[in-house]
């Protein structure tokens, strides 16, 4: 359908990473028992999934309870054996959602921090990753200097510049709203096929996992509840009580109606609608797989409101259901279902029920790309 | 009057020098000495777990709370010729501590030992474990964590711990005249000479001694106030 899922992407230099233990924490438990052999996995669960204790348990910071963790054929983990290494031996670059960049070093000492010693006199040995992550300007800056979408880039050259045998994201996008969001993806993509390095990527985003992962785990209460290709994975139905969890998002694939560099939009068709996005370079027809944020939806009763956004689309209400504290609407737009969460205050005041004709106001950067090759051609442009 | 007494105030006695100069150099060489065994401490009760941490705490922190009277006359016990630790050292190396200016050493040691270690902890505790975790995965041993991470920033709680336990150690009196005695030019310190000076009515040099120990007390918070807050 798109081509990231037509490509067979081994894992870099064919490693391949098992997981088999079993970590306890107070009344959670952590279950794990699968093999990584794609280049980029992603681990799709809520808070409180165990998201972070697996990763703390791959880079050693955490000890599991039981069982094995091996790299290839190396074991970095075997209760049996008493193998535990310690995380500064495993070298596993780790991202962390909130960055943890040294506040008392700069931007060039917090990269040249994890760098192997025979690497330290080498100023060049850094001029690649500082090129890919576009951060050669900043490195006499001090990190509360910079902003948090800078903050992240460096996170990530730090950890790429200690040359780890994998990375380990955590969240790396988090802490970021959309739109910086849509910006720092491109440089992950560019980090995934510049450096021959396999990552685990821990996220609560169906969108970047499937943007990003070649593989991906669905995690639930501690356990793999369910793994595969992620776009397969991940907009079938049985993953939406996953999706209520972490936040819905929609996933549509829609094909291109108009491309326009001049104007710089790109028109997607949805039925005999339109979705307005900032211009891409796709051929007319081709489809784009798009994530919308349930929560970024805003449902109207009148078309022509107003407003400055561009997307307004007619659908139906086909369903309402109480999820918590707000009213997670299902909305059908020619044969395109979208979910859109508001409140009950909300769904009370407009008088929404079932069958009811309404529009959805849909922000134009609220609007993620999932299609890898018009994310790269961005940054090239 | 004012005049008066602040003109003999100034007045400043070759006594009350050696006083003073003694003060300084005790508890600066219970600094020095003190200073590795507290960051160690500081780090392990901020940092680790580990059986009996609770009471190495209780221990640590005790002569904060004990009267430095009993302190010292613990300290005495155990140092003198016939004591645990003083008997040893006297059949060794024929060394007697008591009422030296090394007793001095020990007894504002073990009653600041405390302040310097909170410092220290309170340093540390504020310093992120992920920063810590972050570093490990970096490649770095805990030793490197330690001198690259954790004490560059905690140097704030780190610098505060140290002039406040050097402050405490200035004008320590209790467990000092246990240990040490009050021998003018050899163990009298300045509190100790304060105290000389009042049971002979030595109004002028009470004054004097006062005003010195209150300044330095004063900037030696001072000091520490501006470490610590920001």
């Amino acid at each position: 359908m798109f081509k990231a899922a037509s490509r067979d992407i081994a894992m870099a230099n064919g490693v391949k990473i098992s997981l088999n233990f079993r970590k306890r924490l107070g009344s959670f438990a952590l279950k794990l028992n699968c093999t990584l052999e794609k280049k980029v996995t992603a681990f799709l669960g809520a808070s409180g999934s165990g998201k972070s204790t697996l990763l703390s348990c791959i880079s050693g910071t955490l000890s599991p309870d039981e069982g094995e963790i091996a790299f290839g054929d190396e074991l970095l983990y075997a209760s049996a054996l008493g193998i535990d290494m310690p995380p500064e031996k495993r070298r596993f670059g780790y991202v962390f959602q909130e960055g943890y960049l040294f506040p008392h070093l700069t931007v060039e000492q917090n990269i040249r921090y994890g760098q192997p010693r025979y690497r330290r006199k080498d100023p060049e040995s850094t001029a690649r990753v500082l090129d890919i992550l576009e951060i050669s300007a900043l490195l006499h800056r001090y990190p509360k200097q910079l902003s948090v979408g800078q903050r992240q880039r460096v996170a990530i050259a730090r950890a790429l510049a200690m040359e780890p045998r994998m990375l380990l994201m955590d969240e790396p996008l988090a802490s970021l709203d959309s739109e910086l969001k849509n910006r720092i993806i491109p440089y992950l993509h560019h980090v995934k096929d510049a450096f021959d390095v396999p990552i685990l990527y821990v996220t609560h985003a169906i969108s970047e996992a499937i943007a990003l992962a070649d593989e991906a785990f669905l995690l639930s209460d501690g356990e793999i509840a369910a793994s595969g290709e992620p776009h397969q994975l991940l907009t079938a139905p049985s993953a939406m009580p996953i999706a209520q969890l972490t936040g819905v998002e929609n996933i549509l694939s829609l094909p291109v109606a108009d491309s326009d560099k001049r104007r710089g939009v790109t028109e997607l068709e949805i039925g005999s609608q339109y979705l307005v996005i900032p211009y891409i370079a796709a051929a007319i027809g081709e489809a784009i797989p798009t994530a919308i944020r349930a929560e970024d939806i805003i449902i109207s009763l009148e078309p022509n409101l107003p407003i400055s956004a561009r997307n307004i689309l007619k659908g139906k209400i086909d369903q309402l259901d109480a999820v918590g504290e707000r009213t997670l609407l299902s909305i059908l737009v020619e044969g395109h279902r979208l979910s859109v969460k508001i409140t009950h205050e909300a769904r009370g005041q407009l008088q929404l029920r079932r069958g009811l004709e309404v529009y959805c106001v849909i922000k134009a950067n609220a609007i993620n790309l999932l299609w890898n090759d018009c994310l790269n051609q961005d940054l090239q442009d | 009057m004012s005049y008066y007494l602040f003109v003999t105030a100034m007045r400043i006695t070759p006594a009350e020098v050696t006083a003073l100069t003694l003060s300084i150099k005790v508890a600066l060489l219970s600094l020095v000495v003190m200073f590795p065994p507290g960051l160690l401490v500081g780090w392990l009760l901020a940092k680790r777990a580990f059986p009996g941490k609770v009471f190495l705490n209780t221990l640590v922190m005790l002569p904060l709370v004990l009267p430095p009277v009993v302190s010292g006359y613990l300290l005495l016990i155990l140092l003198s010729k016939h004591g645990l630790i003083g008997g040893f050292l006297f059949q060794v190396l024929g060394i007697e501590f008591v009422f030296s200016p090394f007793a001095v050493v020990i007894a504002i040691s073990v009653i600041s030992f405390p302040l310097l270690v909170r410092g220290i902890m309170a340093g540390m505790e504020a310093v992120p474990v992920e920063l810590e975790n972050a570093a490990r995965t970096l490649g770095a041993s805990p030793a490197k964590v330690f001198f690259t991470v954790t004490l560059p920033l905690a140097y704030r709680g780190v610098i505060g711990g140290a002039i406040l336990g050097f402050s405490k150690s200035l004008g320590e009196f209790g467990a000092t005249i246990m240990v040490a005695g009050n021998i003018p030019g050899k163990t009298q310190t300045m509190a100790l000479a304060i105290f000389s000076a009042v049971q002979l009515g030595e109004d002028a040099s009470v004054y004097r001694l006062v005003l010195i120990s209150t300044v330095v007390a004063f900037v030696a918070l001072w000091l520490t106030e501006r470490f610590t807050l920001r």
